[in-house]
């Protein structure tokens, strides 16, 4: 039985050297990646989910990176060990990728509407002239009042939420399989990022788009993604349906985080305000020589004896949809599966 | 028990030993040279470097013994370097400090100022006011401190720019701590790197100017000798003579070298994230 | 005559900044409002919240209200005592009782300072003013219990800020504001640039010490759930001006300004189902810059029930009903 797979990533490592030691940025990570779906990768500063995005297409800078194991599967082909050649004509055309500002990755001395044109010729060929109306196209489907006009104006023209957006419609332009989305709305106000998550959504449904989201916002996962993956020390913790996830967290990292945020909407009647939060205590470990042991066991409020001397497996578990846990709560002897 | 943190930094003990050796030098000079620097003796002119004559750089074309010369110079170009270093800093990063902390017109007239000055080639910013000074010893510190106004207005300007917005400066201000608390106990130690790397640089390149000054005869005159000048004399005799001229260039070149290797050597020593290094 | 139970009163706040253009000279072409007309107050023991995003004047308001910004109009009233009109001395006299908590751990700590010196140096600064009078081992002994209380050991004094992480960082910070004993701690975003985990960790420790020391908070965030979780009341600003004042809950359950009704809906839930279940009010446009001249209510152009009269009109922040204001045509009577 195949399912619909767009992307499947299997055990991929990456690991850097620096002055201190080696650093696993990623260490073992797996996932699926359906057509059309949208799939929330959500981990704090230096949970490796970044890397990972840049694992995938071959982004990352190698040395002082190294990808150090594990395979990229799309289309049947393993993207970790293509030619360089083959990547670029994967980016941006089937593969696209979003970042968190958009300031820098436009560049500052071309005017939007040739950017965009341009992206539209190199992966599509067309002419000059029907790139640049495409273009004009684009701005308008995005929402850009004034479109013909603004398409001859420069990026610091625009505010931080029209930049997001000329991002997503550079990225989209060649209905891309896979969007890969770096935490396109953490720099934005509140109102611009439903503007901006609307936008992806719709956008991406349109094209048949996988989406790959990555934040550190659970509410933005809990709003735009159907699958999650939570990501803790270089390795993914968790996996499973939205509802799976917020409603019947299994590992500690995922209940912590679910308890300590502060929820609008659930402050008690006299304006007042509940008891403390419930917080994580420490803070999250450096990556520098990481023991064989489970990385949240410091912090983990249910920690046993082999937490410190092992690192659990992937284990599968009942749930809506496939789902697995990254702790030995549940991988007892004999329940172990890939 | 660790070593003091300057000697584990082997760049700034490097640069250190080369500048204490020639400033021991300098001080040896005082008391006692080889030869007479200036004493004329036309029997042993243009003489090849040799152990048994005692001359262990040779002679130049008046039979003066180099080595000699060599080390009477470098009193004078280390007293012109620093002295200018100094004056050019001292009046820049007042300048620059000023322009950066006060903003507004101050700023703008400030910089404007520099600008003009900035704008000459440093060398013939330096003829220039030699020519209008004088061709005295001492007028080649003025012009090289002159030379050096701008760059240390423009470096301490941006400097000040950066650290001021810091929040630091409003934690502090938000206890009505006054300006010249806050210029004195916050931004000047936190501007004091990039204001270091560029006193080391001017360093060198001062010990450069001086020897172009006087290489051009506008500095320090002869019978006086200055590395400069002795390579501006060895230019006629170089081909049968090098050493007239190769002596004096490595004097130059190893004491920049110095100096660089200094500065980059304090630069990373005055970094606090180097210390307290577990 | 001032309110006995308002630590702090704001009345008319206005800060406008001139933009200025030219290369050899310089001539003012424009005003940029970033507080124009703001009313609020904050009573002994309570934490106010202003939200807004960018460019709202929250950020603004607060270091005005800090003297730390120029007013150009208006009246801080602290303690009964208006910080506006008073003279340096007795500024710097006032400054104990209310300090800050600034949003950056980075920029917020001076790297050539040892964490101890930080924390001391409010207390060394009116201690060499003659405000306070403790001797320089006193002040010693103060920082370092201030750190402990604030989860830092005793270790760390010696320490540079670098050595520390973000939440770390923050609670020197704590320390430093707590150094004199305020009255009023002014947190300026105090957990938005810190991990999810680290910032329940910190904002735990910012309510043990309002408990404990009795402190009143003008909170500033942009983040709405953190404020409703923090503070007892809440102001929302949008450019320059407040437009809707409220408890936490009645902002929560019944939100009346448009641009409040707007922002509650954007704000995601970590709850699925009911992000599925919820209709989005999606505001066109971006967020507005102050500095461009406008007339009428400040929302108006991005208002989905925007109304003929608010073009022509600017709306006055009016109580609504017992301890809920709005600044909106839409419930002005008459």
């Amino acid at each position: 039985m195949t399912e619909d797979y767009v992307l499947k990533v299997e055990g991929l490592a990456t690991h850097f050297s620096s002055a201190g030691g080696l650093v696993k940025a990623v260490d073992g990570v797996s996932f699926e990646l359906r057509r059309g779906e949208i799939l929330g990768i959500v981990g704090e500063s230096g949970s490796g989910k970044s890397v990972t995005n840049l694992s995938i297409l071959g982004l990352v800078q190698c040395p002082p990176g190294k990808i150090a194991g594990g395979r990229v599967l799309y289309r049947e082909r393993d993207l970790l060990g293509a030619p360089e050649e083959e990547l670029r004509a994967l980016r941006g055309k089937d593969i696209s990728m979003i970042f968190q500002d958009p300031l820098t990755s436009l560049n500052p001395v071309i005017k939007i509407g040739r950017q965009i044109s341009e992206a539209i010729r190199l992966h599509h060929g067309l002419g000059r002239r029907e790139a640049a109306a495409k273009a004009v196209e684009m701005l308008a489907l995005i929402g850009i009042p004034d479109p013909e006009r603004r398409a001859g104006d420069y990026p610091h023209q625009f505010s931080g939420g029209m930049r997001q957006r000329v991002m997503i419609a550079m990225a989209l332009s060649c209905d891309p399989e896979i969007l890969i989305a770096d935490e396109p709305t953490t720099a934005l106000d509140v109102t611009i990022q439903a503007q901006i998550l609307d936008l992806i959504r719709n956008l991406s449904s349109r094209s048949k788009t996988a989406v790959i989201l990555v934040t550190h916002d659970l509410g933005v996962v809990a709003g735009m993604c159907e699958e999650v993956c939570v990501m803790y020390a270089g390795r993914i913790v968790e996996r499973a349906s939205v509802d799976d996830l917020f409603y019947d967290p299994l590992h500690p990292y995922t209940r912590g985080l679910l308890a300590s945020i502060p929820r609008a909407e659930r402050a008690p009647e006299e304006g007042g305000n509940p008891d403390r939060l419930y917080s994580i205590p420490g803070s999250p470990p450096s990556l520098v020589d990481m023991p064989d042991a489970c990385p949240f066991h410091p912090r983990c409020p249910r920690a046993m004896d082999i937490c410190r001397r092992a690192q659990p497996p992937e284990t599968s578990v009942a749930g809506l949809t496939p789902r697995t846990v990254r702790c030995w709560l549940h991988s007892g002897e004999g329940v172990d599966a890939g | 028990m660790k070593a003091p943190a300057f000697a584990r930094n082997s760049i700034a003990l490097s640069g250190a030993i080369i500048v204490g050796l020639y400033l021991a030098i300098v001080v040896v000079s005082f008391f006692w040279l080889p030869f007479d620097p200036v004493k004329m003796d036309s029997d042993h002119s243009l003489e090849a470097p040799s152990i048994a004559s005692g001359h262990l750089c040779g002679t130049d074309e008046y039979g003066r013994d180099i080595l000699s010369r060599i080390m009477k110079g470098t009193f004078v170009s280390l007293v012109i370097s620093l002295s200018a270093t100094a004056m050019g800093a001292v009046i820049g990063v007042t300048m620059g400090v000023w322009a950066g902390f006060l903003g507004g017109r101050w700023d703008h007239w400030l910089m404007r100022a520099a600008d003009v000055l900035f704008s000459f080639p440093s060398l013939l910013l330096a003829i220039f006011v030699m020519a209008v000074l004088g061709e005295k010893t001492w007028n080649v510190v003025v012009a090289i401190g002159i030379v050096y106004i701008p760059q240390f207005a423009r470096i301490s300007r941006g400097a000040i720019l950066v650290v001021k917005t810091n929040e630091f400066v409003r934690a502090a201000r938000s206890n009505g701590a006054g300006s010249g608390f806050i210029l004195f106990r916050h931004l000047l130690p936190n501007i004091l790197v990039p204001i270091i790397v560029q006193v080391s640089l001017s360093l060198s390149v001062a010990i450069l100017l001086e020897s172009s000054l006087s290489f051009l005869g506008l500095g320090v005159q002869p019978p006086e000798p200055s590395w400069g000048n002795m390579l501006s004399a060895a230019r006629n005799v170089m081909v049968i003579a090098p050493w007239t001229a190769v002596y004096p260039g490595l004097a130059i070149v190893f004491l920049v070298l110095g100096f660089n290797l200094l500065g980059d050597g304090l630069r990373d020593l005055l970094d606090p994230r180097l210390k307290n290094i577990r | 005559m001032p309110d006995e139970q308002s630590l702090l009163e704001v009345r008319g706040l206005k800060v406008h900044f001139p933009i200025e253009k030219g290369i050899v000279t310089r001539r003012r072409v424009g005003w940029v409002r970033a507080v124009d007309g703001v009313d609020f107050e904050v009573r002994r023991g309570e934490a106010l919240g202003l939200v807004g995003e960018s460019g709202c004047g929250k950020t603004t308001t607060a270091m005005a209200v800090a003297r730390l910004e120029v007013l150009t109009a208006g009246r801080v009233l602290f303690d009964g005592k208006d910080l506006a009109s008073m003279s340096k001395r007795e500024l710097n006299r006032a400054r104990r009782d209310f300090q800050i908590v600034f949003q950056d751990p980075w920029s917020s700590l001076d790297p050539r300072m040892r964490v101890l010196d930080i924390v001391a140096e409010p207390l060394r600064i009116h201690a060499g003013r003659g405000d306070v009078s403790m001797t320089d081992g006193d002040i010693k002994v103060r920082a370092l219990s201030l750190m402990e209380r604030c989860g830092l050991s005793k270790e760390f004094a010696p320490r540079y800020p670098h050595e520390f992480s973000g939440g770390q960082r923050q609670r020197i910070g704590i320390a430093r504001a707590l150094a004199l004993g305020p009255k009023m701690i002014i947190a300026d975003e105090p957990v938005s640039a810190l991990d999810v985990s680290i910032q329940s960790q910190i904002l735990n420790l910012l309510k043990d010490l309002q408990e404990e020391f009795g402190l009143t908070f003008l909170f500033i965030a942009h983040d709405l759930a953190v404020v409703e979780y923090f503070c007892s009341r809440i102001a929302v600003m949008y450019l320059g001006r407040i437009v809707e004042t409220a408890t936490s809950a009645t902002l929560s359950r019944k939100p009346l300004h448009p641009y409040t009704k707007a922002l509650l809906s954007a704000v995601p839930l970590p709850d699925p189902r009911r992000e599925r279940e919820r209709r989005r009010i999606i505001l066109r446009g971006d967020v507005p810059s102050p500095s461009v001249e406008r007339s009428g209510c400040p929302f108006r152009e991005r208002c989905p029930e925007a109304m003929e009269l608010c073009a022509r009109q600017t709306p006055r922040l009016l109580p609504v009903e017992e301890g809920h204001e709005v600044s909106c045509f839409l419930y002005e009577a008459g």
